[in-house]
């Protein structure tokens, strides 16, 4: 029973509550990012309610073909992640471990990659978020709505997948140095945690800026 | 907590569903499906969420508090998503 661990802080009376604790910490980070991109999907059905055939008319001239590639890019590295944490688990599989989190450290700088070549599309066609819109070809100030919002969630969403990037990169390092094993693995389920929420927030983004049809 | 843990075989069928959800959700939008396109494009969404939540952030091993705190984070935000756009939906004309 009274198993000295190194990860155990004495405040907690067991390892177990220690990572409850911890998976809720990281359960409510979440909430609150939900939270912060779910007040932009609120702004986004307002003005989409205002302006339905602008938004559609927009949403066409999105990059279909590279925002579905990026969608099965994240699935895969959600994936990826989800059997890192199976293999940290299950112990005696560093190389596997480091793979697999290299893996979709990849997955996660190609849809950067992707995302970067999407943005330079746009902006060679004068598409630029807020004033600074200049889109001859859809004018309406529906459309420049649509793109700004578009850069807005797209970017703030990007943002987190480079953070995600730093943290798989960081638990591979740890990994390789032998920091987690089946008695203790909390960073490793956590950013997964963070990596996945990242997942699914693209999830929304990409039917609501690719898929609408005029 | 730990005792019931998500198997390797079921990471494996979350992604098979995720990827078919995917190329479903991609299918559809060319059905011309009129008003009703958005909202089976975002139940999908909502689907794939829901297993990516439970399998892969192992929601289903962990106790009641932590899905709960996802829970009402996801129902005020669908509540304030449905409020503000009914709102702008109702609006008299100016």
């Amino acid at each position: 029973m009274a198993t000295t661990d190194v990860h155990m802080r004495d405040h907690f009376a067991d390892l177990d509550r220690q990572t409850h604790a911890a998976q809720l910490g990281m359960w409510l980070v979440i909430a609150g990012d939900v939270l912060l991109f779910g007040t932009l999907f609120v702004l986004y059905a307002s003005y989409r309610a205002d302006h339905a055939a602008e938004f559609r008319a927009a949403a066409a001239h999105a990059d279909l073909a590279l925002g579905t590639i990026n969608t099965y890019l994240l699935i895969c590295s959600s994936f990826l992640v989800a059997l890192a944490v199976r293999a940290v688990r299950l112990g005696d599989r560093l190389r596997q471990t480091v793979a697999l989190l290299l893996g979709a450290a990849a997955l996660g700088a190609s849809f950067l990659a992707l995302k970067a070549i999407e943005y330079a599309h746009h902006f060679a066609e004068g598409i630029y978020p807020g004033k600074y819109y200049a889109f001859a070809e859809l004018p309406a100030s529906g459309a420049r709505i649509f793109f700004t919002l578009y850069y807005f969630m797209t970017g703030l969403h990007a943002l987190h997948v480079l953070g995600g990037i730093g943290l798989l990169l960081w638990l591979a390092r740890g990994a390789r140095a032998r920091r987690y094993g089946p008695a203790w693995h909390t960073p490793v389920e956590l950013v997964g945690m963070y990596w996945h929420f990242v997942d699914i927030v693209w999830v929304f983004l990409w039917p609501i800026f690719y898929l609408l049809r005029p | 907590m730990s005792e019931r843990r998500v198997s390797g075989l079921t990471y494996l069928v979350v992604w098979v569903a995720l990827l078919l959800l995917t190329t479903l959700t991609f299918a559809l939008s060319y059905a011309h499906l009129g008003a009703w396109a958005p909202a089976i494009a975002i139940a999908i969404a909502a689907t794939k969420g829901t297993l990516i939540a439970l399998y892969f952030m192992h929601l289903v091993e962990q106790r009641a508090s932590s899905w709960l705190t996802l829970l009402i984070a996801v129902i005020l935000i669908a509540l304030l998503i449905v409020l503000a756009a009914t709102d702008v939906l109702t609006r008299a004309p100016l």
